[in-house]
Parts: C-alpha cells; sequence; structure tokens
C-alpha cells in the first residue's frame, strides 16, 4: 500500500514538471475557472469539495488529459525516423533494407519514450525556442541602444558583447553618436566597428586614423586587423604624424619603402 | 559502423546492384533485406575489423615506435617498454577502431 502511493506520488511530482507550462494541465484550469467559488467566504465553505475535486483534476491532468495531449507530439518524433529523406531506397537499397527491421522496432520504443518523457516533462517547442530567441534578440538590441545612447550623452565606456542586427531606427542612432560622441565615444565605436561587420558598415574604422584626437588614432592603429586594408595616402599620412607614438606605430605597422 | 565509410560491403552492394525502379526495388525486396542483413554483419564481424588493422598498427608505431628526437640511449632504455606494450596498445585501438565510430586514416 505503502509503496503504491509512494509510486503515485512520484509519478505526480514528476508529472508536476509538465505542470509548470499552464496549457499542460486543461482539466485543473476548467475546474478552477468553473467550480471554485471566488468568494472568500463560498471559497472556504467549499474546500471539503474542491480539495478532493483538486487532486481530482490534478490526477486526470497527469494519467489522461496531458498524455492525450502530447501522444501527437511523440507520434511526430517517432515518425521523424521515417521522412526526411528515411529511408534512402534510391541511393542505399541495401543499407536501407539491412536497417529496416532495426528502424521498425525502434519506431515503437521512439514513440513510448518519447511518449512517457513529453507526459512528464516540459518540453520546448518550435515557438517557445522562437520565442525565447526573439526575446534574447530584443535585450540584446536594447542593450546596444542604451550603450549608443549613452555614447551619444558623452559616455567612453566600451561595449562588450555583439553589435545586434542594425535595423534602420538603430542605424539611425549609430549614426547620431558617431556625430555627437566625444573622444572616448568615438575610440570605442570605431574599436567596435573592427570587429564588428555589421556596425563597420555604417562606422568605417579608417575614420578613426584620421581622428582629430592622436589617442583615437593610435588606439585604432594599434587594433588595426592586418586584414583590414588601409590608403596608401593615409598610411603616409600617418608615418609622417604629428604625433610620436603615433608615428612610431604607423612606421612599424608599414614600414617606409627602401 | 556507424560511419557509412566503414560498411565497405554494404556501400558496395549499394552502389553497384541498387536496381533501377520502385518495382524492381519491391520484387527484390524479399532478396535485398537478407542480402543487406548479412552485407552488414560481414561488415561487421570480418570486413571492417581487418580493413582497421592498419590503421591500429600505424597509430601503435607511432605512438609506441616513432622516435621525436631521442637520444640512442633514451630510445634504448624505451624499447623493452615498447615492445611489451606494443599488444595491448594496438589490442586497445583496433577493437576502439573496430566498434566505434571513428573514421579510417587516409592513405
Amino acid at each position: 500500500m505503502t509503496r503504491s502511493a509512494l509510486i503515485l506520488l512520484l509519478c505526480a511530482l514528476l508529472a508536476g514538471c509538465a505542470f509548470t507550462r499552464r496549457e499542460n494541465r486543461p482539466v485543473w484550469n476548467a475546474f478552477e475557472q468553473n467550480l471554485v467559488p471566488e468568494d472568500k467566504g463560498w471559497f472556504v465553505v467549499a474546500l471539503p469539495l474542491t480539495v478532493p475535486g483538486g487532486i481530482l483534476a490534478i490526477v486526470a491532468d497527469t494519467f489522461v488529459a496531458h498524455p492525450i495531449q502530447v501522444a501527437d507530439d511523440a507520434w511526430d518524433d517517432a515518425a521523424w525516423l521515417w521522412r526526411d529523406g528515411r529511408p534512402d531506397f534510391d541511393e542505399r537499397y541495401y543499407s536501407e533494407m539491412a536497417f529496416l527491421p532495426v528502424r521498425t522496432a525502434i519506431t515503437p520504443v521512439t514513440f513510448l519514450g518519447s511518449f512517457l518523457g513529453r507526459s512528464m516533462f516540459v518540453f520546448d517547442t518550435e515557438a517557445d525556442v522562437t520565442a525565447q530567441r526573439e526575446q534574447r534578440q530584443a535585450a540584446a538590441r536594447a542593450r546596444f541602444a542604451a550603450w549608443l545612447g549613452a555614447v551619444q550623452q558623452g559616455g567612453g565606456e566600451p561595449f562588450h558583447e555583439a553589435v545586434p542586427e542594425l535595423d534602420d531606427a538603430l542605424g539611425r542612432e549609430v549614426v547620431v553618436a558617431r556625430k555627437q560622441a566625444n573622444a572616448l565615444g568615438r575610440m570605442q565605436l570605431y574599436r567596435l566597428a573592427l570587429v564588428s561587420e555589421r556596425l563597420r558598415a555604417l562606422v568605417d574604422p579608417s575614420d578613426g586614423l584620421r581622428d582629430a584626437d592622436p589617442v583615437v588614432r593610435w588606439s585604432v592603429l594599434q587594433s588595426l586587423p592586418d586584414e583590414l586594408e588601409v590608403a596608401a595616402e593615409l598610411q603616409q599620412q600617418l608615418r609622417n604624424d604629428a604625433v610620436e607614438t603615433v608615428r612610431l606605430r604607423a612606421r612599424k605597422r608599414w614600414p617606409e619603402p627602401p | 559502423m556507424f560511419r557509412t565509410d566503414n560498411r565497405r560491403t554494404l556501400n558496395l552492394l549499394d552502389r553497384e546492384l541498387t536496381p533501377e525502379g520502385t518495382a524492381a526495388k519491391v520484387a527484390l525486396a524479399p532478396l535485398a533485406l537478407p542480402a543487406g542483413v548479412a552485407a552488414f554483419a560481414t561488415d561487421l564481424a570480418v570486413v571492417h575489423p581487418i580493413a582497421t588493422i592498419d590503421d591500429a598498427w600505424d597509430d601503435t608505431e607511432a605512438l609506441l615506435w616513432r622516435s621525436r628526437d631521442e637520444s640512442a640511449l633514451r630510445r634504448a632504455l624505451v624499447t623493452p617498454f615498447a615492445a611489451v606494450a606494443t599488444p595491448f596498445v594496438f589490442a586497445g585501438d583496433w577493437i576502439g577502431r573496430w566498434l566505434l565510430p571513428i573514421a579510417a586514416e587516409d592513405k
């Protein structure tokens, strides 16, 4: 008796994992919406009925409703063994024939495993994954927009993340930041453009080599990747820069032709 | 055997004896299924183990017998240990290459 109760409790607890999603408990939702009184007094009075009713709803969800909900997904998982070019009798006739009994045998095993897993645990659907990705993209965009705003206001902190996709609005913010930034902000923008192709479409890092501030010129020169081509005229200009550190760095980078 | 490259007999059958057309494939199925299973068994038990012997030996030779700028004295000291270890390293490598999805070395 105790063992059976423990197994039942364990099943209910495991199913609880799937229960973290509201859409996975249809009987409980219907019970809660229709049979639990909203009035506080009636709520208390009805507790002797709603508590066992609620437990019954949970058991119904666990063993009947949610398993029915996931059966088609489990079937879809098992059917994966038989689609997307599998089995490929045109190219691998004998191989596929050899594996046919195995494929056939593991189909119900796959269905059962998927069915039990999906009944007990939460699986992200494609829509969930898309929603999470969009959420991450929106957060990354918001952080980059905030950084651009700070640069526009005179900030000069570096941005350590990947530059998000630049839509028109964000592109305009980049242009404004480029115009309004002080020397520190410009330095960070140019340095970021050196490592981000997306930003490079709007901010030309070689402009940093022409910047009025020698620290910006030196910093961009210092971080300039080998593959980035710099016009010969600009190279010559930097080799003759008025500031010695820039001049020396440029001469080391582009030695004078003999 | 999880790697297609390691199923030489099955690949040969697929390449050379696959019938044209769906009807022929269906008609041949009662023969093709046991033939495919037999080819797979042959690959698993005979062809692939034999085919991996040279790779296993190459691995063993590279690990134990190939000199890496060692002095003659060090080589002399190591040689007895290499001799003792050779069958174990070879057998381990051979079994690993036989049973695990490891690509054959390009010759």
